[in-house]
């Protein structure tokens, strides 16, 4: 990977990598850490990583530090668990406000792994690949993170 | 094939994007033959997320990489460089020539001096030797050159008051010459303003009315002996010009003499300063190339 490639990374996936580790790690300074790990390492190792498999090895580092992050710290959930209460209580039906507040149910893994899917479109293979899982276990981590997730949309809904 | 067993996966499956054409119409055929399962569907593919396009990370420039200075370059700015490096080498090659151009060029050999003279920082050792020591022959060999252009037309005027034009042509031609010094002589006293003060004596000679009055005004004893060690030393081509130019004049041969004299102690001068610069190893330095004009 030449320079041009690795300034071109950070103009094309800076920002997903931003919303992912933001939603990983729950607060934007820490999102901010991750990214800017994510790219030094990758132009540290810029001699090994071709350009098609930039995104991947960023995502990569970026879950690997996320899920450090998260598992030093329990910060995440106890500032998303203030949100979703006052939320719920606001009693507010906006789907997308509501999925925000259901991912704080998963674990950081699970989590990861929905973004990943979502956010990036990821395959089953292709997430395997970044998070060391094989192509099974990401397909079993992904259908209970659904499971919880359409289980809480319902609660929601019925709730509301 | 999608059951009442494996439904669920098929949904999820399908929330995830990750059925294929056929398993995509199996799973809604089977949905459609059990209505009761629509909002089970509906429900799995409501969880997919959508990303918050409007969050973004603030300061990318902070991680992008600018290019090394001395780096992989591509043609172009390689090309550049070779050209900039070829520029200061013609530019310091160009100095070098006009340092050793300077004393060889009859006008300022010959002339310098008097006009530099006043600029010096010893004026009056100058002054003096005039005045004090007139009728020495030294004093004479000095005194002379100073007049190349008065003392002439006093010559020509006492041995015949009536000239040719030819004469009086070559008069001012030296005349024109001494006017025109002035320029490269500043120049020359700059880079001599380093060297000792014993030397200084060599530029005295050439004096003018100017340095003539101002010696009648000031009486001081001087040292014409270092004007004369000098002139041992002359350089034998620069000498040539300048016994050309003085040729032209119509003055004594005495006099014609010790302003040669004169005129090779200051051209050793100047070339001592051009030595000691083409003595002098020099290094440029672009980006991280290095060039060297190595004296040999």
């Amino acid at each position: 990977m030449e320079l041009k490639d690795y300034n071109n990374c950070v103009k094309e996936w800076a920002d997903a990598l931003f919303r992912f580790a933001c939603k990983c790690t729950g607060n934007e300074e820490d999102a901010r850490d991750v990214v800017q790990n994510s790219f030094e390492v990758l132009w540290q190792k810029r001699e090994n990583v071709a350009p098609a498999k930039a995104k991947a090895f960023l995502f990569q580092v970026a879950y690997n530090q996320s899920i450090d992050n998260y598992r030093k710290q329990s910060r995440m959930s106890y500032k998303e668990e203030i949100d979703d209460n006052r939320s719920v209580t606001q009693g507010q039906s906006d789907l997308k406000r509501v999925l925000e507040r259901a991912l704080t149910k998963l674990d950081e893994q699970s989590r990861a792994l929905v973004l990943l899917k979502d956010y990036e479109g990821y395959s089953y293979e292709e997430i395997g690949q970044i998070t060391g899982l094989n192509e099974s276990q990401v397909k079993v981590y992904l259908h209970r993170a659904r499971k919880v997730l359409k289980e809480y949309l319902i609660s929601v809904e019925n709730v509301i | 094939m999608v059951n009442l067993e494996n439904y669920e996966e098929y949904m999820m499956m399908y929330a995830d994007g990750e059925l294929n054409e056929a398993e995509t119409k199996a799973l809604m055929d089977f949905v459609a033959a059990n209505p009761e399962l629509a909002k089970e569907l509906e429900a799995y593919s409501a969880t997919k997320l959508v990303p918050d396009t409007t969050m973004v990370y603030a300061n990318k420039d902070q991680l992008m990489k600018a290019p090394p200075a001395g780096g992989r370059t591509i043609g172009m700015r390689t090309w550049w460089m070779y050209a900039a490096a070829a520029a200061v080498l013609l530019f310091a090659v160009t100095i070098f020539r006009q340092g050793g151009d300077t004393p060889d060029s009859p006008a300022v050999a010959s002339n310098t001096p008097a006009t530099t003279q006043p600029v010096s920082t010893q004026p009056t050792p100058v002054i003096d030797n005039n005045k004090t020591e007139k009728d020495s022959n030294r004093e004479e060999l000095h005194s002379n050159p100073i007049g190349p252009v008065n003392h002439e037309n006093n010559i020509a005027s006492g041995e015949s008051k009536v000239e040719s034009r030819k004469s009086i042509e070559r008069n001012r031609k030296p005349e024109t010459v001494i006017e025109k010094q002035p320029k490269e002589e500043i120049r020359i006293a700059k880079e001599e303003k380093t060297t000792p003060a014993q030397q200084q004596p060599a530029y005295k000679p050439e004096n003018e009315h100017v340095q003539q009055v101002i010696a009648q005004q000031t009486e001081k004893p001087t040292k014409v002996e270092e004007a004369s060690e000098p002139t041992e030393e002359l350089n034998n081509q620069p000498q040539k010009q300048r016994r050309r130019l003085l040729d032209m004049l119509p003055i004594s041969k005495n006099k014609r003499e010790g302003a040669s004299m004169i005129a090779s102690a200051v051209t050793k001068r100047v070339e001592n300063v051009t030595d000691n610069l083409k003595d002098t190893d020099i290094k440029f330095k672009i980006g991280n190339k290095e060039i060297f004009v190595v004296k040999l």
